[in-house]
């Protein structure tokens, strides 16, 4: 009986270890699906679904790592929610009672480094709602170019820059003031940014003409420019700063980038339609979520080669990685 | 006498003219038929049988005619005479039911015509006097794609094994040089001065600058998932890569070999062909059953036509 009670209390301890060192999970918003989709990234396996409402498009995490906001459609006037990442239960953020047209649930969501401010771009409405975190409370509305993309912010938190697709503008948000403060006009779709490591320089998607710009940031000009595949929607720079990922969403194909000397390393073929994209610093690994066949492809940047892919549900949109 | 005078030079212009017509791209699709497109119209002027399965398609250097590579049981050659519109002759290489992936080279004095198949270990030596089968040389390859050199003296022939690129010596009738490289190799060109040689691979999604005389790498570059064919202007400015599953046509610098554009075209592209001026570049997209035409100044898109069912390779005619 006690050799019973103390296997039982072993199998428990080792059991509960598991589940707390596998804390290493990746949220997928669904954009058809109504939920958020938990999957671990250590095993690949489905862990739960989060239901969020219509049409949920994208996630930011906040710094505490306790809680993760998510943009889509929305009933009535609300259109974030917010999931808290230790009980997976989503709680409503009611003070954001604006008006809103509900065409799709694209808005793009970037928190500041002390996680007080939330920066919600939506692509539809043509603005940025700055919302503070502590009472989820609108602070102020900018309004943007046309069709404005994700907002991205520079390393000391003073300019969110935010490229406006259809306006073929980047624009800068003056982070204190909440002003635009400057704007650059590019020949084509500004589609995705980037700042670089050393913040003198943006990395800017152009869909239209398939480039990836480099761009000075004292002289506002295109320095450097150099061709990626079909409509390249999505970027992400490497955390030590050294390479560029581009996502081809018609080429259904990653365009690895040397970001010193702004040439192509590899081209990486992942699923249809490649949209958002995540790396995890510790394993090296990049998840890209292929928005037109449901599924996720892992992507060794050790090697710039694609690992195998995980099976979703449809439509994933963008995806982050929660890990303790 | 003047009007009648007058008549008469319109006649003749009028002939002129309409023997000028063969000017035109034409596109071969593997369901077993050609399109002739007129590219200043912008139409599809006429689709005709080229034989089942048929996969390539060349004109020699005279512009006299097409040859096009089909998979019938006997006669997998067919021989388009430009001028009439009309099949000339049909040669038969190779017995049985294989598949019409044929690679055509043309002697630059139009006089010969070197023949691989995928399927075929064989070299065919075809006589384009009377489309006679001259000779079968074995060399035991599988063949993927070859360029001829500026002399007509070898062939650069890319192969499934290894070597995965060799020089062959049409005089010798020997392999003159093999190459150390590996990779999967899907399409080879030659620089307009022969002196370089554009070698694509399918797998790592490159295009590597070869020295033709030594066969050894200069310089690659990366363009989009599998590149499959490739075609460079006549000044040797401009290469075009079209890439099946990118969906895309990379233009390179073949100097620098730096990719400096990417055009988005349509499903699994395959073939891709020039017009004489460089101004033009044809996309077959295979999966699409259509042709993308590009303005190569602009470097996009301008239309795109409607071909046969999976359009595999082109060919433009000036």
């Amino acid at each position: 009986m006690f050799l019973r009670i103390l296997l039982a209390a072993y199998l428990i301890i080792i059991f509960s270890i598991d589940i707390a060192s596998a804390k290493n999970l990746l949220y997928v918003t669904h954009e058809s699906k109504e939920k958020v989709s938990v999957y671990n990234a250590d095993s690949e396996k489905f862990v739960k679904n989060i239901s969020i409402g219509e049409s949920p498009f994208h996630l930011a995490l906040l710094p505490d790592k306790k809680l993760i906001a998510v943009s889509h459609k929305g009933a009535g006037a609300d259109y974030l929610k917010i999931i808290d990442a230790v009980s997976g239960k989503v709680k409503l953020t009611p003070s954001i009672i604006v008006g809103r047209y509900k065409k799709t649930g694209e808005v793009y969501l970037t928190i500041d480094n002390s996680g007080k401010k939330l920066y919600a771009v939506d692509s539809n409405m043509n603005y940025v709602d700055i919302i503070e975190t502590g009472k989820w409370k609108l602070v102020k509305r900018v309004i943007l170019g046309i069709q404005p993309k994700k907002g991205i912010l520079s390393s000391d938190g003073s300019t969110l820059v935010i490229p406006n697709l259809n306006s073929g503008n980047i624009m800068f948000l003056d982070a204190l003031k909440d002003k635009i403060s400057r704007s650059i006009k590019i020949n084509g779709q500004p589609s995705a940014a980037a700042f670089s490591k050393d913040g003198k320089h943006l990395f800017i998607l152009d869909k239209e003409n398939s480039f990836l710009l480099l761009i000075d940031l004292r002289s506002g000009n295109i320095i450097e420019k150099i061709a990626v595949g079909n409509e390249p929607v999505s970027l992400l720079l490497s955390p030590d700063g050294n390479t560029i990922y581009v996502a081809n969403y018609a080429s259904n194909s990653l365009t690895v980038v040397n970001a010193k000397a702004m040439e192509v390393i590899t081209n990486i073929a992942v699923g249809i339609q490649p949209l958002g994209m995540v790396v995890d610093d510790k394993t090296g690994r990049l998840y890209v979520c292929n928005y037109g066949e449901a599924s996720i492809s892992i992507i060794d940047t050790k090697t710039n080669s694609g690992i195998r892919k995980i099976p979703t549900d449809a439509t994933p949109t963008n995806l982050i990685i929660v890990s303790e | 006498m003047m009007s009648i005078k007058t008549i008469i030079s319109f006649i003749i212009i009028t002939l002129i003219a309409s023997s000028a017509q063969a000017m035109g791209l034409y596109v071969v699709n593997e369901s077993g038929t050609i399109n002739i497109i007129d590219t200043l119209s912008e139409t599809v002027v006429k689709e005709m049988p080229s034989g089942n399965s048929s996969i390539n398609i060349a004109a020699d250097p005279s512009n006299r005619y097409i040859v096009i590579g089909n998979g019938e049981e006997n006669e997998k050659i067919w021989v388009l005479d430009i001028q009439n519109e009309k099949i000339a002759a049909k040669i038969p290489v190779m017995k049985g039911k294989k598949a019409g992936f044929f690679f055509f080279a043309f002697s630059k004095d139009s006089a010969k015509l070197f023949v691989l198949n995928r399927y075929s270990t064989e070299l065919y030596i075809i006589s384009v006097h009377d489309w006679r089968l001259l000779k079968t040389i074995p060399l035991n390859l599988a063949p993927e794609g070859m360029a001829i050199s500026s002399d007509s003296r070898f062939l650069y022939i890319i192969n499934r094994r290894s070597p995965a690129l060799l020089i062959f010596n049409l005089d010798a009738e020997k392999i003159e040089r093999s190459s150390n490289m590996e990779g999967f190799f899907s399409s080879i060109v030659s620089s307009p001065d022969g002196k370089i040689l554009y070698v694509a691979d399918k797998a790592a999604s490159k295009v590597f600058l070869i020295d033709a005389s030594t066969l050894q790498i200069i310089k690659s570059s990366v363009v989009g998932t599998e590149p499959v064919d490739m075609a460079i202007t006549k000044d040797g400015r401009f290469l075009y890569v079209s890439c099946r599953f990118s969906y895309s046509l990379i233009v390179i610098d073949p100097l620098e070999m730096k990719a400096v554009a990417n055009i988005p075209v349509g499903i699994h592209p395959w073939g891709v062909a020039l017009n004489s001026d460089g101004t033009e570049a044809y996309v077959a997209n295979y999966n699409e059953n259509t042709v993308s035409v590009i303005n190569l100044n602009e470097k996009r898109e301008i239309y795109r036509l409607p071909t046969g069912k999976f359009p595999t390779r082109l060919v433009y005619v000036p």
